[in-house]
């Protein structure tokens, strides 16, 4: 008797201290990675035109395919800091007009052949004489045709590119998979016209497998023999993930289902079913900040618009924060204050403690006292104010504006539309496909439209706002001589901080001519099983960087 | 009949022909080309040059002039090069109308399958109970679209039930719902059909006559009334046929599944005109022979039926 109840105390306290280490270890939270493990990932879509990326302009084929390529410089998505990649070291000459770039020597490509400055002449050489890629994303950034004056081999590991004019954007492009990711130029050889659908090769820590189609999938596998990552990363050596796959799903229910009933290990779903599933049993939610921006773009081709009040006033009238509260955001949503995301600003200070007070508060008070004063009243009690001697336009004209989105901005867009109907503006919301939206955006058919950009720096500001960029990219007709000067400024110089004052400066002009209004930014919800860990955001913060990313058990 | 299969195929040459003008002038007639797209779909971080990549596809060029490349091609058996995808048009279709043909079939299945049976049973005891479930099912069949019956068996039969997988390798168990789902419309509008011709037809002098020489009721359905009933129904199944591949569009969709229709809606949003001239084009002989294959399977159903 005495012996079995000696046993029961034994055994109790060794239950009670297996599972007191059991709750001090806790979930798999914090633990040590694990090497193992397929990702299964459901996405808006898999590789979306070419995992060639010079032959490629969608965003999100540039994020897949990365997983599976080095550039020659790294860019840490977390910090915006330059570190070396394929490049040891580069060297920007003193006037600014070429770079030198040091590569490593102990790298090869996925099809074993040996990555060095002929390699990188190769890529280069494709990207500019390749018909598919005339034109594109990677055929602008290089600078072909235009800036880009040549690139010369000076020995087996060093390249030198020279530029026409100083070219402030050399290093963000030679970090960009754009331009900066390295292929392999046996597989270009090989696989001719086909590289890109049926392979692509590259350097980096994952192994293009197959795609089939956007609405199919990419399956990537381990590259076992991957010893060069970005000193940024968390670990050295190969991926711990054995591999990935990236389902494209279109419809967002059908994404919520797949990981709802485990098909997947993550999936981007929409802000309701983020709210629904992020703390289900098993699965967790990341919220990611995207850093382009885009906010409410303003025609300032029509008459009405030209006026500043009447831009005050949409401003007075639009409350970020309701917009935000919304059922559509459920407070998901980045609040703007200045076109520039956190992401790309930076966080000290933060964009609203830089660009807050340029800010107009929500005044509906405010707004119709400007609109009054515009010449827009509402004489006839339709609840739509017209036009009473304003300059350029008829009296009687109601004040209704246009605004043009796609299907996914409606929802939030219809909420700006009850806004502004509350000071008598009326507003059509009017969906169109991508192609027809655009069309009617570059030919200025258009009164108010979101116009976002998955830009990772400040740069792109100079395609929006510089009067030279009218319509293509500036839609809204924008042009201001000191903004003008101070964008042709901040591409005249190579250092940074110069840079950012001139954007800073830039930044404010625009919110003080209201160009654009800020309004409220929404943030990808992603809901991911609770094992999965180390996932981090890519470089323009629309996806995923896999290489640190493991699976718990 | 063999000269009516070859004068059917003559005609089809011009047929085709008509359908390479139309969709050539209608993909052109939408706002916006596959230069906007390219534009819209990038990131905005970098002025791509337009006029460059509109020359590089050919699309500077007079309208007339590109019809007669795309002809000439066509003819050659080039379909050409999808843009966004960068990859033969053919080589596309080649890939993924499988997928949509092994969804068809199994829906097409399923409507003769489900709708002959309802149909049937539905007309042994019209104005019964059952009678009545069905067609009052097969009006919420025919009203319901397609894009929420399949989120209602996502969340049913995958989510709630956990009975089908909603991804996964291509095999009986990941077609099954969607092709379900597919099969509905069509399953309800031929129980339908085939109830009121059976009915019809069953009023007919024959068939009383078949009955009072003692034959049993299921010979007498079998072998002559639904013989008789067929035959409208036959045609109604053939323009159902081309509606299944039509309805794959959202069917393929909600089931996040590869498949022509995808392609299709992809390459008329991307304005990817050689890939929609592609698809259309072969979407039209199916079309074809479809109407053909019906055509001579009527003389066979009903051999008063002769083509000369």
């Amino acid at each position: 008797m005495s012996s079995s109840n000696g046993k029961m105390i034994r055994m109790s306290v060794l239950l009670g201290v297996m599972l007191c280490v059991a709750l001090v270890a806790g979930p798999v939270v914090g633990a040590d990675p694990v090497e193992g493990g397929h990702l299964m990932i459901a996405f808006y879509s898999s590789i979306q035109d070419s995992a060639d990326l010079c032959k490629a302009t969608a965003v999100y084929t540039k994020m897949i395919v990365a997983n599976g390529l080095d550039t020659l410089i790294a860019k840490d998505p977390a910090t915006g800091q330059y570190y070396p990649g394929l490049a040891r070291s580069w060297k920007i000459s003193p006037d600014g007009l070429s770079v030198t770039l040091v590569l490593r020597e102990d790298v090869t490509f996925h099809d074993g052949t040996p990555f060095n400055a002929q390699a990188v002449k190769a890529n280069f050489d494709h990207i500019a004489n390749t018909p598919d890629c005339a034109g594109k994303e990677a055929y602008s950034k290089l600078g072909v045709g235009k800036s880009l004056a040549g690139y010369e081999v000076l020995d087996e590991y060093t390249i030198r590119i020279t530029y026409n004019q100083t070219n402030a954007r050399m290093v963000e492009n030679l970090a960009d998979p754009f331009v900066g990711a390295m292929h392999s130029p046996a597989a270009f050889e090989r696989y001719g016209d086909d590289y890109g659908q049926k392979a692509m090769v590259g350097t980096g820590p994952f192994v293009f497998v197959e795609w089939t189609g956007d609405q199919g999938k990419v399956v990537f596998e381990r590259n076992e023999d991957y010893n060069w990552a970005p000193e940024f990363y968390g670990h050295q050596g190969p991926a711990y993930l054995e591999g990935f796959t990236v389902q494209g799903i279109g419809d967002p229910t059908s994404r919520a289902a797949a990981i709802e009933i485990g098909d997947v290990d993550m999936a981007i779903v929409e802000p309701t079913d983020f709210i629904r599933l992020q703390d289900a049993a098993g699965l967790k939610g990341w919220l990611q900040s995207r850093k382009g921006w885009g906010d409410l773009s303003i025609n300032l081709s029509n008459p009405i618009l030209q006026d500043l009040r009447v831009r005050q006033a949409i401003a007075h009238a639009i409350d970020k924060e309701a917009i935000n509260e919304s059922p559509v955001f459920q407070e998901l949503g980045e609040i703007k204050y200045c076109e520039f995301t956190e992401g790309i600003w930076g966080s000290d200070p933060s964009p609203k403690e830089e660009f807050g007070k340029y800010n107009l508060d929500y005044d509906p008070e405010q707004a119709m006292a400007l609109l009054e004063e515009a010449g827009w009243k509402d004489t006839d009690g339709d609840g739509v104010r017209e036009a009473h001697g304003v300059e350029g336009v008829e009296d009687g004209t109601k004040l209704h504006l246009l605004d043009l989105v796609r299907d996914y901005e409606k929802s939030s867009h219809e909420i700006i539309q009850g806004m502004l109907s509350e000071v008598g503006i009326k507003v059509e919301v009017r969906v169109h496909d991508f192609a027809t939206r655009e069309t009617l955006l570059f030919e200025g058919k258009f009164d108010i439209a979101p116009w976002p950009t998955t830009a990772q720096s400040f740069f792109a500001f100079n395609e929006e706002m510089h009067s030279e960029s009218v319509p293509f990219y500036n839609i809204g007709f924008y042009g201001n001589p000191v903004v003008d000067a101070l964008l042709d400024g901040a591409l005249a110089t190579t250092d940074p901080e110069l840079q950012r004052e001139y954007y800073r400066l830039v930044a404010i002009q625009v919110l003080k001519d209201l160009a654009s209004i800020p309004t409220v930014k929404i943030r990808n919800t992603w809901i991911l099983k609770a094992e999965v860990q180390g996932v981090k955001s890519d470089l323009m913060s629309v996806g995923f960087d896999l290489y640190d990313a493991w699976m718990g058990q | 009949m063999h000269r009516y299969i070859a004068w059917r195929l003559l005609i089809a040459i011009p047929t085709l022909l008509g359908v390479t003008l139309l969709i050539f002038s209608m993909v052109r007639l939408l706002p916006g080309d596959p230069v906007d797209f390219i534009v819209a779909h990038s990131s905005h971080a970098v002025a791509l040059d337009r006029d460059l990549i509109r020359r590089q596809l050919g699309l500077d060029l007079p309208g007339p002039v590109q019809y007669f490349h795309y002809l000439s091609r066509v003819l050659r058996g080039d379909l050409g090069r999808a843009i966004m995808f960068n990859q033969s048009v053919s080589e596309l279709i080649r890939r993924e109308l499988p997928y949509t043909v092994r969804l068809a079939a199994l829906a097409i299945s399923f409507v003769v399958l489900l709708g002959f049976s309802f149909g049937i049973l539905a007309a042994l005891k019209p104005n019964s109970w059952y009678d009545s479930a069905i067609m009052a099912t097969a009006v919420v069949g025919v009203s319901m679209p397609d894009f929420w019956i399949g989120m209602l068996f996502i969340l049913a039969f995958c989510i709630k039930l956990r009975w089908f997988p909603l991804l996964g390798p291509e095999s009986l168990r990941i077609l099954i719902l969607p092709a379900l789902v597919l099969a509905l419309r069509s399953t309800a509008i031929i129980a339908r059909m085939l109830r009121s011709s059976l009915l019809e037809v069953m009023g007919e002098d024959y068939i009383r006559t078949a009955r009072s020489k003692g034959l049993r009721e299921r010979i007498v359905i079998a072998k002559h009334a639904l013989k008789n009933a067929l035959l409208p129904v036959l045609t109604l199944l053939g323009l159902q046929l081309g509606g299944l591949l039509g309805g794959t569009v959202i069917v393929e969709n909600v089931f996040a599944r590869h498949g022509i229709g995808y392609l299709a809606v992809n390459a008329i949003l991307q304005r990817d005109y050689p890939l929609t001239q592609g698809i259309v084009l072969v979407m039209a002989v199916v079309f074809v022979g479809i109407n053909l294959f019906i055509d001579v399977v009527y003389s066979y159903v009903d051999p008063r039926i002769r083509y000369g």
